[in-house]
């Protein structure tokens, strides 16, 4: 264990790893600081460049992005009141009016060394968890390891979106699109009309990008202006915004154990974990009603809750493959095209890949608050860049990356279909994320299908964590249609 | 409006998942275990959401102060025809001619200025050319056009 700790320290700071994670980085504070652009579109748009990379490269740079991301995004949402990410979105509410009271330094402090406290925190609650999960995971067969992937997609499809049936609709879509080309073992063609390119099936980066950029490209030129409406002003204060985190760090430390249970929880995700760390915040406070009007604890509070359910979320995700977020859904993608199994694997042979990931969360940190305090004023001017003027270089960016995996047209083809769904699905409201992970997660649910009714015929779903497991996924879905009629039958009673 | 959109989706959905399943009637056990196991509850969701789309409440438009929707329309069908159009022009021309031509056609279409235009179209040739060219070695398709003249 202690070797693969070292191992994965190692891997990241070899050449070309820490490089690549420097560009990742970089690349994470033009796309943190712009709004629109979100953190799972940011990372499908960089999916692409990952496939002439090692793991230990490839999550280097896309983690070291993803951690910078958000918070970045804190600047916008504190300087303007415009979320850069939408996890970012409750710093605005104390953020933005301290900002406008002329402590924006402050709050900018707080928020950015808060952001970096629950990454740290997160990050350690990653490298913990594995020795405990470890022997757990031994035990496990292949009926585990498939309810696992089931509990995920039960998770993510009925807490995101309004309706639990469109979720589900919407995954049973994707696990429907994972099984287009031959069947595993078999080889019998399945729903390929006839179409030589389709025996290979659906690739997942032309999916990703065409489900989550074009909508966001298409948002970005329908409204086609910058964010930066008003001046800056002054930026002093960093420091004292350090020193109150430092102060309150009894909310820290409560609002990083938020973040770390929303993060393991799927389906919460960041947008629920600030919202509840601000919550906790107001409730815990002796003076609640300085809360909106610029109370430096309901910038921290979100800020760190936020950063660590980023990180976090990556426990369920490389322990039992279930994506805690939107983010890591997309992540799961990085993961196939790197070869990478989550589960076992990536708790024993894979170990210093797995431990890489929270060393890269926490070095990229460090680097970025270190950034930050040197160029705040730099990062805020790129906010002034019009919509416009971003659009031909993601054009650029979703056309080349579908193609460049398998240098076809084809792959285009299918972004700009998968594009067309996702703008659909936005307008009308469906959520897109269990819809990738069922195309993600699908063969691996089938694979494991497999196995375990070849092994174990029915008897599979008596076993014990099994049955559990199906108990639970049921009462994922019908969770939200019991809060609904217990809401109802409060009404009424009212 | 909103709500016939939602229930001509979900109707269609439905039928993909009933064509599924039934495509895979005649498979091997452990071919179509699978795709029934997805398909046949996916098809019962999708006529559970089809009534209920269609007797319930229109789904809510995405909140938008700043457009009216006639405009917001009428720049969603713009972009979705500077997307299409690059895809021809790729085919047509390929990566190396279209991305410039198409981000500098955009940006002038946009009103952007003719500085900004050009240096924003040489940067994304610079990237396409720089990048996936020459250091990814990603082999850029010629473009048919300018195969049948003979240009490339």
């Amino acid at each position: 264990m202690f070797e693969a700790l070292i191992a994965g320290l190692g891997q990241i700071l070899a050449w070309p790893a820490i490089g690549l994670m420097f560009v990742g980085i970089a690349a994470g504070f033009v796309v943190g600081i712009l709004p629109g652009i979100g953190g799972a579109t940011a990372l499908a748009l960089m999916l692409p460049f990952i496939f002439h990379m090692k793991p230990p490269e490839a999550f280097a740079f896309l983690l070291g992005m993803a951690s910078v991301l958000a918070m970045t995004g804190e600047i916008t949402s504190i300087l303007f009141g415009v979320p850069g990410e939408p996890v970012t979105a409750a710093t605005i509410v104390d953020g933005h009016t301290m900002a406008k009271q002329g402590e924006a330094g402050r709050a900018l402090g707080a928020a950015l060394f808060g952001a970096f406290v629950g990454a740290v925190v997160g990050s350690l609650s990653l490298m913990l968890t594995i020795p405990i999960i470890q022997p757990f995971l031994r035990s496990f067969g292949s009926p585990e390891f498939l309810m696992f992937a089931v509990v995920g997609i039960a998770f993510v499809s009925s807490l995101t979106g309004s309706s639990p049936v469109k979720g589900f609709i919407a995954a049973g879509l994707g696990l429907l699109l994972s099984m287009i080309g031959q069947s595993p073992g078999t080889a019998t063609l399945r729903y390929v009309f006839g179409q030589l390119y389709l025996w290979e099936g659906i690739r997942i980066v032309p999916a990703v990008l065409g489900l989550f950029a074009i909508p966001e490209l298409v948002d970005l030129a329908v409204h086609r202006t910058s964010i930066a409406r008003r001046d800056v002003g002054a930026l002093g204060g960093l420091r004292q915004g350090f020193a109150d985190v430092l102060q309150h760090r009894w909310l820290a430390l409560r609002c990083s154990v938020i973040g770390i249970v929303t993060g393991v929880a799927p389906g919460i995700g960041g947008n629920g974990a600030q919202w509840i760390a601000y919550g906790h915040a107001v409730q815990s406070a002796d003076d609640p009603t300085r809360f909106g009007r610029g109370a430096v604890e309901g910038v921290i509070a979100p800020a760190i809750a936020s950063a660590g359910e980023r990180t976090s979320a990556l426990i369920p995700t490389v322990a039992f493959g279930i994506p805690g977020n939107v983010s890591t859904a997309v992540l799961l993608g990085a993961f196939i095209i790197q070869g990478l199994v989550p589960g076992k694997d990536m708790l024993t042979k894979d170990l210093a890949i797995t431990f890489g990931m929270a060393w890269t969360m926490i070095i990229a940190n460090v680097i970025a608050i270190a950034v930050i305090l040197l160029l705040a004023k730099q990062l805020v001017a790129i906010t002034r860049i019009r919509g416009t003027l971003l659009v031909p270089p993601i054009i650029l960016l979703v056309f080349l990356g579908s193609y460049a995996e398998r240098n076809t047209m084809f792959d285009v083809v299918v972004m700009l279909v998968f594009g067309a769904l996702g703008v659909l699905m936005v307008e009308l409201g469906w959520p897109r994320a269990p819809l990738i992970l069922g195309l993600v997660l699908g063969g691996v649910i089938e694979n494991y299908l497999n196995l375990s009714v070849a092994r174990y015929e029915l008897e599979w779903t008596l076993r014990p964590l099994v049955a559990a497991m199906i108990l639970l996924s049921a009462g994922v879905a019908l969770s939200p249609y019991v809060q609904a009629a217990r809401r109802r039958a409060r009404r009424a009673a009212t | 409006m909103r709500r016939g959109v939602e229930v001509a989706f979900v109707a269609f959905l439905a039928v993909v998942f009933a064509w599924a399943a039934w495509e895979a009637r005649d498979w091997a056990d452990n071919v179509r275990t699978f795709p029934l196991a997805v398909a046949i509850p996916g098809l019962a969701l999708a006529l559970v959401q089809v009534v209920s789309s269609a007797r319930g409440r229109a789904p809510e438009a995405p909140v938008d102060e700043t457009l009216a929707p006639d405009e917001r329309l009428r720049r969603s069908a713009q972009i979705a025809g500077w997307i299409g159009g690059m895809f021809v022009a790729v085919l047509l021309l390929g990566f190396l001619v279209a991305v410039p031509l198409g981000a500098f056609a955009y940006l002038r279409a946009a009103r952007e200025r003719w500085l900004s235009s050009v240096a924003i179209a040489v940067l994304c040739w610079a990237f396409v050319y720089g990048i996936f060219d020459r250091v990814l070695h990603v082999p850029l398709p010629p473009g048919e056009l300018l195969k049948a003249l003979g240009v490339s």
